[in-house]
């Protein structure tokens, strides 16, 4: 019996833009509830791009995008906050607000996104910290954290408004190889408790060792590990 | 090893916002805006007080009677265009006699040494009102007053009122352009530094915007201080000229004769409203601008 639920995601013959010129076209794929998925391609094949066409960053008009129960197409400016509070997203290139502490970082998100109760706010901030396992940085600064933990903030950000799907665009890209492992644990255990995750990632070593659906870009198009199979490396240009 | 080479511990806030310099220009802008307000105004009492100092002579027929000379002043008198001071219509008749000195203190010649009867006339002085005081407006009366029964002339210096007219206009053309090219230079002023001071806010902006913050949840604080600027600014720049409006009445005696205090004030206690408008508009439409834009553009 199949699973009767909506995919999280669901794309049809989509084609995503860059400042009007198309990056990927006839994209079809669907990201199920509690899934964990790879997405790998080349440095410029459109990784990036796609996530933040899913996350309303840019621009989407031809064919159809559905996440958590938003159409993308002719999304309403009004109706994208409401989108990005059910996504998590590890950005790549909007990291810690260096200015202030970690729990103010965490804080500065739950009150742009509606919360308003400082008791709710505190005992949130409390599960978020101790998921990632940084109960006692709290008050630390962003500068005075290792760049793993710094990730791990980052990652406790990403969940505040409890997510059904984390995108996230090279969580462990400047990483140590140990560190990223352990960003790639801290994944792992997000997705057990429920919640699905998309991750570009470049690290070749994490599909071997934690076996999961691959989605690769080539030549502008997208191959499936879970309809076809195909060979995961690439050659960097 | 040197100092130099300690971390900083004191890191600047992101995007730290230049309080100083946005008040110090709001403040400069109000203030230009304000003085020129209080220029004015008194400029504009003047050539008022030019315009009612104008005299129209009614010359009264040598053969009329009291009665009908009463009956002319009664009309007068219910003119619209009658000046009123104090509520009193300045109409004031002039007998034939009384005439008779004046003509003989401004012309220093005793006519009457050689004719035997008074040859001038009686006469009323008119002042009008400075809404009345064009040439047409002042010709039409004119005819108007020369229509009734009794009267042999109506008089007015035309040559001086045409100038006076004319150089009221003039004046008034270019304070007003000058007031229009100094309230489009202050409010582009403030509108330029509140939106150079958002510009050190736009990445905090876009992170707001990322983590999924309303439109209206990131504009808010940022239109509230800027509107709250506005009107401290515009208070102290009110206060500022305020000072200097009382030290002016003081020193210049003539300025009192003006007797445009209470309009000043009035004037001043606008500066702070001003304010408070344009620091909204301002803000709102940058805070607009940046949240229109990607990252891209911010860099
Ligand atoms: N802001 C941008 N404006 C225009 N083109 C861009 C921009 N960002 C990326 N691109 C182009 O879009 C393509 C995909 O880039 P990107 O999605 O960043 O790839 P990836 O994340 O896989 O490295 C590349 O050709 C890149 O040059
Ligand atoms: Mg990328």
């Amino acid at each position: 019996m199949e699973f009767s639920s909506e995919p999280i995601i669901s794309v049809k013959d989509a084609i995503i833009y860059q400042d009007e010129i198309p990056v990927l076209e006839k994209l079809n794929f669907n990201i199920n509830k509690g899934e964990f998925v790879y997405l790998i391609g080349k440095t410029g094949s459109g990784k990036s791009s796609l996530l933040k066409t899913l996350y309303a960053d840019l621009p989407f008009n031809h064919g159809e995008i559905n996440i958590v129960n938003h159409h993308l197409k002719n999304i309403k400016k009004k109706d994208i906050p409401f989108l990005r509070r059910k996504i998590g997203v590890i950005f790549q290139d909007f990291q810690l607000l260096y200015d202030r502490s970690v729990a103010e970082n965490l804080i500065f998100v739950m009150k742009a996104t509606g919360w308003k109760d400082n008791a709710k706010i505190k005992s949130r901030l409390a599960d978020v910290l101790m998921r990632v396992g940084l109960s006692s940085s709290g008050n630390k600064m962003p500068h005075q954290l290792s760049g793993g933990e710094q990730q791990r903030v980052v990652v406790a950000r990403a969940l505040i408004n409890e997510p059904a799907i984390l995108l996230a665009d090279e969580p462990t890209g400047n990483l140590d190889p140990e560190i990223a492992e352990e960003i790639m644990n801290l994944f792992k255990e997000i997705n057990k408790s429920g919640t699905a995750i998309f991750m570009a990632t470049h690290n070749h070593i994490f599909l071997n060792k934690h076996p999961a659906r691959v989605l690769k870009i080539e030549n502008g198009k997208m191959l499936d590990s879970s309809k076809e199979i195909f060979s995961f490396s690439f050659k960097y240009v | 090893m040197s100092d130099s080479l300690k971390p900083s511990l004191r890191k600047k806030k992101l995007g730290s916002y230049p309080y100083f310099t946005v008040m110090l220009s709001i403040t400069l802008a109000l203030f230009v805006i304000g003085l020129f307000s209080l220029i004015f105004i008194h400029a504009q009492k003047l050539s008022q007080i030019a315009q009612e100092n104008i005299e129209v002579n009614v010359i009264l027929d040598k053969t009329i009677q009291e009665n009908q000379r009463k009956s002319i002043e009664k009309i007068l008198l219910a003119q619209p265009y009658i000046l009123k001071l104090n509520n009193t219509p300045q109409v004031k008749y002039i007998n034939a006699e009384e005439a008779k000195k004046i003509f003989i203190k401004n012309h220093g010649d005793d006519f009457t040494r050689v004719l035997q009867d008074n040859p001038i006339h009686a006469f009323f002085i008119l002042r009008i009102q400075h809404q009345y005081s064009d040439s047409s407006s002042l010709s039409n009366i004119a005819a108007q007053i020369e229509k009734l029964d009794g009267i042999k002339e109506v008089y007015y210096w035309e040559d001086l009122i045409t100038k006076v007219n004319k150089n009221i206009k003039i004046i008034s053309i270019a304070l007003g352009s000058f007031a229009i090219i100094l309230l489009v230079a202050s409010v582009l002023l403030i509108n330029n530094t509140i939106k150079l001071a958002l510009y050190s806010q736009r990445f905090l902006i876009r992170s707001m915007q990322l983590v999924g913050a309303t439109k209206g949840f990131i504009q808010k604080p940022f239109i509230v201080r800027a509107c709250l600027q506005g009107l401290m600014s515009g208070a102290f720049a009110g206060a500022l000229l305020f000072g200097l409006l009382n030290f002016a009445y003081r020193e210049i005696i003539y300025l009192a004769d003006l007797n445009e205090f209470e309009s000043s004030i009035i004037a001043l206690c606008i500066l702070p409203v001003a304010g408070a408008i344009i620091g909204l508009l301002s803000s709102l439409r940058a805070v607009t601008k940046y949240l229109n834009m990607s990252l891209d553009e911010l860099y």
